[in-house]
């Protein structure tokens, strides 16, 4: 268990600079989620907390310790790859035990930690095979169980469920949710792009944005409460509709959000009219994109799939009052 | 009511479907073979063919021979310059190729290193394997001479002796020499292959040991080589076949003097075969070490070809 703090912490490649002086708090035991799109910095920014990359500038401590320089073996810190980086040559049980043996621990206490991590994970029946004879899943737990071994201060996460398919994706991540309810002094930080696994993991989420913090908080606080239009976007599925011109204008804002589930539509009345576009089912949701005059791009729409509606369909829609964001030109939100 | 019967409302399950079968369409197949078949047979089998057959006979230069049956390999075990030849050929294998798996491996690992000019660098270093071997050879004789050579010269000049080294004359010194120019020829094999290797092995490999702790040598040892075995395996097998069966080497800068100590067995059957005229005796020569090869073979292939090795 250890608090990890960031103190103008700056990246450069060459003479490109990706991470721009990133000041951030971590408690102990915090789940945090770093997300952002592709590009944003936030892998980065993991790496350089794990000690992969060197910190151009700024001051990184973890446990009270500044870390700058600290080799990533000597951080107290595991790390989970989204390539998972299992040893191919070497057995689940020897993946696992590898950075044990390394440590010089005896090994009676290997053999302890490493068959406590299995039956947590579900790995014993496959401790004797190698790597390219397990499913993703499987392979993705054995990184975990690499991890879980060495009985980190600090879990790194860097983007762990990208290589599994949607199924998958879902029973892992509430592995790692367990993971975190059964390690909660462990403090861990987690990347991805996929805002769901953000959403529902999470303590505090981060939100980067070309080499800075957008926003951190909890999730449903940036759900609810972002800052800034690049959050509001980015947090949500389907995205946040912006409006701007005369629409927004009555609510005296130079641009307005609603979410896809606060526009009330209806065939008859309603404040907006517009023309289905399109109707996407989704089994438990349906969602219409609407095309409105004043609207740049399609509204998004969460109907009702027991509405009859057809694409071509004439609506109205009507945002629901007190669930509007109102936004100034800069795209910074009204308090 | 059947005990299977299902409850209202559910259909049953269908049939599997039967799949059918193929015939495996043969003469397509062998027809498709057929081209690549004849040329195989014209130009290996029947060489190889002939060659066997000529190491059980007394065939000449120009003349068709008998039968001879195992006269010739009797011959052979009872001639020191062969049982020489082939502990030659054998030690040079041995050491040439154990030297440039380790000169192979740290090139190898010097030039993956981010360094400027590396492109350039990488370029010199395989110059050697683009040089034909024959050209190689008389480059290496000029060096190795004895009276104008420029390592005769060097050596003089910096007082490293006070008298010549016979590098090609002195029995003990030849085969060293040879070995020298052996391993500058057959070194930049093994850097590349080293460096594809390399190349290949996942970054985050490196970066997930570094994070459990190891430092370079133990990732060298715990995840590099053991991510290099199958080419490294394949590397040696390769240049051991090779190197037992090169010929120009030895043959341009000793011709397997002083007194025959440094024939190595392609140019003993040169030398029986052509120079002195016996083809069925410079045959079985090569026909004696067919067994080696087969088993390296073997292996190299069950190697190259064991699937769960990629």
């Amino acid at each position: 268990m250890a608090s990890v703090s960031l103190s103008k912490i700056t990246k450069s490649f060459g003479g490109h600079e990706v991470l721009h002086g990133i000041d951030l708090e971590i408690g102990m035991g915090e789940f945090i989620v770093f997300v952002g799109p592709s590009g944003c910095g936030k892998s980065t920014m993991l790496r350089v907390i794990a000690g992969l990359e060197e910190i151009t500038s700024g001051t990184l401590t973890i446990d009270g310790e500044v870390a700058n320089g600290v080799p990533p073996g000597e951080r107290g810190i595991a790390m989970v790859f989204q390539s998972y980086a299992l040893y191919p040559h070497m057995t689940v049980y020897d993946n696992m035990a590898f950075g044990l043996k390394v440590s010089g621990m005896a090994k009676p206490e290997i053999d302890r930690r490493v068959r406590k991590a299995a039956e947590m994970l579900e790995l014993t029946p496959y401790l004797d095979r190698l790597p390219r004879s397990l499913s993703g899943g499987q392979r993705q737990r054995v990184a975990i169980g690499r991890a879980v071994t060495r009985d980190p201060k600090v879990f790194l996460f860097d983007e762990p469920l990208s290589n599994l398919d949607a199924a998958l994706r879902v029973a892992t991540r509430l592995e790692i949710a367990d993971l975190n309810a059964a390690m909660p002094d462990t403090t861990m930080i987690y990347v991805t792009h996929d805002q769901v696994e953000a959403m529902t993991l999470a303590d505090r989420i981060v939100v980067f944005n070309e080499g800075r913090i957008e926003q951190v908080g909890r999730p449903l606080d940036l759900y609810e409460r972002p800052r800034n239009l690049f959050v509001a976007r980015f947090i949500g599925s389907p995205k946040m509709n912006v409006v701007k011109g005369e629409a927004a204008t009555v609510y005296q804002a130079a641009m307005i959000g609603i979410r896809p589930e606060h526009l009330a539509v209806s065939a008859h009345e309603g404040l907006w009219p517009g023309k289905v576009k399109a109707i996407e089912h989704l089994g438990s949701d349906t969602f219409l994109h609407v095309e409105a005059a004043f609207a740049d791009e399609p509204l998004i729409v969460r109907g009702r799939s027991d509405v009859p509606l057809r694409q071509g369909d004439t609506v109205h829609l009507t945002p629901e009052v007190g669930k509007i964001h109102r936004f100034n030109e800069d795209g910074v939100a009204f308090i | 009511m059947a005990a299977n019967a299902l409850p209202a409302g559910f259909s049953s399950p269908p049939a599997p479907v039967r799949r059918r079968r193929h015939k495996p369409d043969w003469l397509v197949a062998y027809a498709f073979l057929a081209p690549a078949a004849a040329v195989f047979a014209a130009l290996i089998a029947y060489p190889l063919a002939d060659g066997i057959s000529t190491a059980f006979t007394d065939r000449a230069v120009a003349q068709s021979g008998h039968w001879v049956g195992l006269a010739n390999f009797a011959a052979l075990f009872s001639d020191q310059i062969f049982l020489h030849a082939a502990w030659n050929s054998l030690l040079l294998t041995v050491s040439t190729v154990a030297v440039k798996l380790v000169l192979g491996l740290t090139f190898a690992v010097l030039l993956s290193q981010k360094m400027p000019m590396r492109g350039l660098i990488r370029a010199l270093a395989f110059l050697p394997w683009a040089v034909p071997g024959m050209i190689a050879a008389l480059s290496w004789k000029w060096i190795f001479d004895e009276q104008s050579g420029v390592l005769q010269y060097l050596v003089l000049q910096l007082g490293l002796s006070d008298h010549p080294i016979y590098w090609l004359s002195d029995p003990n010194i030849a085969m060293v020499s040879v070995a020298v120019a052996m391993i500058w020829q057959g070194l930049p094999f093994f850097t590349m292959m080293f460096l594809a290797a390399l190349a290949s092995i996942p970054s985050d490999l490196h970066e997930a040991a570094a994070i459990d702790g190891a430092g370079m040598v133990r990732r060298f040892f715990a995840i590099t080589l053991p991510q290099m075995r199958g080419v490294i395996a394949v590397t040696v097998m390769l240049s051991a076949i090779w190197t037992f069966n090169s010929f120009e080497m030895v043959f341009v800068l000793t011709g397997g003097g002083p007194a025959n100590r440094t024939h190595i067995l392609p140019t003993l059957a040169y030398q029986y075969g052509i120079g002195e005229s016996h083809l069925g005796l410079g045959s079985a020569v090569i026909v004696s070490v067919i067994p080696v090869f087969i088993i390296l073979i073997v292996l190299l292939t069950g190697r190259m070809l064991r699937r769960d090795e990629a």
